[in-house]
């Protein structure tokens, strides 16, 4: 446990959910991360933070977010980050991440990750955003890729231009999911491998994976299913371009035991060790 | 258009009560393989059941009660009506009680505003006064006053409304707390419930010269005893 406590960055962790939390507690199985909804945990509720600090002593952590709303022209939310800086202070992530998009609007809430336009606009408002969240978290973030079901006219550049331009002038990283780069891709009509190739790898801090549901009409970024099979083999794509990175299994939605979750963690870290040799 | 009107034109959108039609589908590349109605669906339908969802995790005896379609009738309503104001989608659940209240089409039914009540308490137990820092208090300790006796309801479900139409109307309030990983509520005097709010407000206290002057009707004994009871229900340490 200690040598890959010490070296997440190279293996497969998995998202932290409350079903499994004190499966994990008790049984504390061999992973080198564990991903927490920060979210979930900003009312600081004493009982979950105990189960933290426990969990925090056997794995890395990393920090995912989901309302920092830096594709927002409203103004940040201090209290907010005020939050995730006081849970970091205790449980000390290796990484804390959020999405290209906007949450949050004239202080109207919507609770999901809404696309933004890919517009010199958008992406001077998004950096400067993203400074201003690094300063307030004292530490540089993970930027990722969201799933997105709408493109816009206004956009003037491809979403691969806007998502590489971010690390420019921020020093951000960048957190590639490679389910979302599918989901966009088919519900857009563009290569995936297209996005992959144009990115700059030393950028990627860390790869996502998890699997979507088939609305008929589109793809829907559900993590309910297991990573679907051509998603696989852009993983397997992008790791031999990029050479392994911290990978992350991610399950929301009929949230299955532990042991399959594994199973796909296995899958991820064969590709890995793959690469590495 | 800049930016801060594609995205206020969008947030209006899914919190509108009807569709809005061509002003906001003109944002959208329609050249896609995902029609733009097929889009906004899904983030229509990501805010609303992401609401509802939120709301039954805590309103879980009041959903049965109302059944699901009615519950996501009624966390639709809400949404659209008073919006989400912050962050944390938990917040949503603060407001939802007396919104019920004000709803006409369960107007017949003002306990459940109590139940809903009872459940939010229910949920934030955890929380309580938030006095981790006290000594003596338990600090997962709340009390709420209610209107209707509502235990019934919320231990027996739907097998209630079997046996009995109503329940009872009765001011009374109710005491939650936590210990050893299991959650408890039951009925509390209310002088009792006075002489906690009292331990919980006046910290590193619990004398009762400390605590009152005159205002309570019973003697010091009395008050020994009551301390003694609560210490034995791990309401105080």
């Amino acid at each position: 446990m200690n040598t890959t406590l010490n070296n997440p960055q190279l293996f497969c962790g998995i998202g932290l959910r409350s079903e499994h939390m004190n499966q994990i507690l008790e049984e504390l199985p061999p992973l080198p991360f564990l991903e927490i909804l920060v979210d979930n945990y900003l009312n600081f509720s004493p009982v979950a933070l105990d189960k933290l600090t426990k969990l925090r002593e056997s794995y890395a952590l990393s920090f995912h977010c989901v309302s920092m709303n830096l594709g927002s022209t409203d103004p940040l939310d201090i209290s907010y980050f005020e939050k995730i800086k006081k849970l970091a202070d205790i449980l000390q992530p290796f990484q804390i991440s959020d999405h290209v998009c906007f949450t949050a609007i004239n202080n109207t809430h919507h609770h999901d990750l809404l696309p933004v336009p890919y517009t010199e606009e958008a992406l001077q408002v998004m950096k400067k955003n993203i400074i201003q969240a690094q300063d307030q978290l004292k530490s540089s973030i993970a930027i990722e890729n969201p799933s997105s079901y709408l493109s816009f006219n206004a956009s003037t550049m491809p979403e691969w231009e806007f998502f590489n331009n971010l690390p420019i002038g921020t020093g951000c990283e960048l957190l590639l999911d490679l389910n979302n780069v599918y989901v966009s891709g088919k519900n857009h009509g563009y290569d995936p491998r297209e996005f992959i190739d144009n990115l700059t790898p030393q950028n990627i801090a860390q790869f996502h994976l998890a699997g979507f549901e088939d609305a008929g009409t589109h793809l829907i970024d559900s993590h309910s299913r297991p990573v679907f099979g051509n998603v696989w083999k852009i993983f397997s794509h992008t790791v031999n371009k990029t050479g392994p990175k911290s990978t992350l299994i991610e399950w929301d939605n009929d949230i299955p035991e532990l042991k399959i979750l594994f199973g796909e963690v296995d899958k991820a870290e064969q590709i890995l060790q793959r690469a590495l040799k | 258009m800049k930016l801060a009107e594609i995205l206020t034109t969008i947030s209006s959108e899914l919190y509108a009560k009807s569709e809005r039609g061509d002003s906001t589908k003109q944002l959208f590349n329609s050249k896609t393989p995902t029609s733009i109605d097929a889009g906004l669906s899904t983030y229509k339908n990501n805010l609303y059941y992401g609401v509802a969802d939120a709301l039954r995790s805590t309103f879980v005896v009041v959903e049965e009660i109302l059944t699901s379609q009615n519950f996501n009738y009624f966390s639709r309503k809400y949404l659209l009506e008073k919006h989400s104001l912050h962050h944390d989608l938990a917040e949503m659940s603060y407001g939802f009680p007396a919104f019920l209240q004000e709803q006409k089409e369960i107007e017949g039914s003002p306990w459940l505003f109590d139940l809903a009540k009872f459940e939010l308490a229910w949920e934030n137990l955890e929380f309580g006064f938030g006095t981790l820092n006290h000594p003596k208090i338990n600090s997962t300790l709340s009390i709420i006053q209610l209107d209707h006796q509502i235990l019934d309801i919320w231990n027996q479900r739907l097998e209630f409304f079997v046996k009995r139409d109503q329940p009872i109307q009765e001011t009374h309030s109710l005491v939650l707390w936590g210990h050893d990983n299991s959650n408890f509520c039951e009925p509390i005097h209310p002088q009792s419930a006075k002489v906690l709010l009292c331990i919980a407000n006046t910290p590193g206290l619990l004398t009762f010269k400390g605590l009152f002057q005159d205002d309570l009707q019973f003697t010091e004994q009395e008050f020994e005893e009551m301390i003694n009871f609560m210490e034995s229900k791990k309401w105080i340490f």
